[in-house]
């Protein structure tokens, strides 16, 4: 297995942002407060992450995770209201 | 020779009647980046329909500017950073351009808050309540789309913004607002159908749904921006003449008067032509009528450029 954890992040501020929606390939979790979500998955596959907050902009990647180990990946979410 | 008469009064009279619009579009914090494009299409739009505008960006975007404007105008629009009672300007941590504290200065005006969050909760009801003819804005907070890799969303949004702008200018308000909601509906249905193939629909469907569910007019939903009469004409029926009469007219040269003389206060050149002739000449005349003591002179004339020169000492 691999470990995936996804940051969120503001990209202004550059706080970490906690309780957002995050999903990889349908099982979702949301961040805790250090603004993390971790993921056990299996390595081989690429994964589709999305990212969803209210008020941010939306962030949709497709990653590839070749092989065990542990993985880091960023997300700075923009903001979208007024 | 008469028919020129007729063609310069035609343009004259269409100009008088021409409303005015104040429009202001900070830049700095994201996502007004956006809103700042959307109000350069806005001002086009504006233009087109003969209305005539007044613009103010990012750092000019400002409590004076607007207040200094706004008595010869009737519609305020603003698209930037808001909160329940206020809109923020460029500065969204003071966040105090227009405050319910100001409402009472918008009496008779036509206020249009769009983008802009909550702002028809607590200021647009204040201003509505102390005269404003009609408000428009959301109660909660308003979304910008975004350029994905699947689709222009952003393109999207700037063609239902500026339909309800269109109709704005050209409609009551109550109709501006039906024609919002209409027209946003039609993308929202574009985002439902591809929920499954497009990454980003489903958070672009809410985002509009949200935009349109929540925006409202408050006030007289039959107000209108032109006045009764009013004859829209296209840039190209505008002419040589409408350009004369509007150089020339009083209230132009009364304007550019206006700007001059504020931007030289503003950079301070006045004031500080003032102080470097006035204070050595007033300084050197004190010395020579004996009005300060030696010590006072010599500290004088060490201190102040030009002191010397005026009254040298003995």
């Amino acid at each position: 297995m691999a470990r995936l954890n996804i940051k969120v992040t503001d990209a202004y501020s550059k706080a970490a942002l906690p309780y957002v929606y995050v999903e990889v390939d349908g099982r979702s979790l949301s961040t805790g407060l250090d603004g993390v979500a971790t993921f056990d998955l299996p390595a081989g596959p690429s994964y589709t992450i999305k990212v969803r907050q209210v008020a941010y902009r939306p962030w949709t990647r497709t990653i590839q995770i070749p092989q065990e180990g542990t993985y880091e990946q960023p997300v700075e979410l923009e903001k979208a209201i007024y | 020779m008469s028919n020129q008469l007729n063609l310069k009064r035609q343009y004259t009279r269409r100009i008088k009647m021409a409303e005015e619009a104040v429009l202001l579009s900070p830049f700095i914090f994201p996502p007004t980046q956006l809103s700042f494009e959307l109000a350069n299409r806005v001002e086009s739009l504006l233009k087109n329909v003969n209305l005539r505008v007044v613009r103010f960006s990012g750092p000019l975007a400002t409590k004076e500017t607007a207040f200094i404007h706004l008595p010869q105008h009737n519609l305020f629009i603003y698209l930037g950073h808001a909160k329940k009672d206020a809109l923020c300007g460029e500065n969204i941590f003071s966040c105090n351009l227009v405050t319910v504290a100001d409402a009472s200065i918008f009496e008779g005006k036509i206020i249009v808050a769009n983008p802009a969050c909550e702002s028809a909760r607590e200021l647009g009801p204040k201003m509505v309540e102390l005269g404003a003819k009609a408000f428009l804005g959301s109660v909660e907070n308003m979304n910008a789309h975004f350029n994905e890799a699947e689709h222009n969303y952003m393109d999207d949004w700037f063609d239902y913004t500026l339909t309800f702008y269109r109709s704005v200018f050209t409609k009551t308000m109550g109709e501006a607002v039906e024609d919002w909601k209409f027209a946003i509906t039609r993308y929202m249905d574009v985002y439902k159908a591809h929920l499954d193939d497009w990454p980003n629909a489903d958070w672009n469907y809410s985002a509009a749904k949200m935009n349109r569910d929540n925006f409202v007019v408050l006030g007289d939903v039959q107000a209108t921006v032109q006045s009764e009469g009013f004859e829209v004409t296209t840039q190209r029926e505008k002419g040589f003449l409408e350009g004369l009469s509007l150089l020339f007219n009083t209230e132009t040269l009364r304007r550019q008067w206006n700007y001059a003389f504020r931007s030289l206060f503003s950079f301070g050149a006045v004031t500080a032509t003032v102080a470097a002739v006035a204070l050595p000449v007033v300084t050197g005349y004190a010395i020579e009528k004996g009005w300060l003591t030696k010590e006072q002179g010599d500290i004088a004339r060490a201190v102040i450029p030009g002191v010397a020169a005026v009254a040298p000492s003995v």
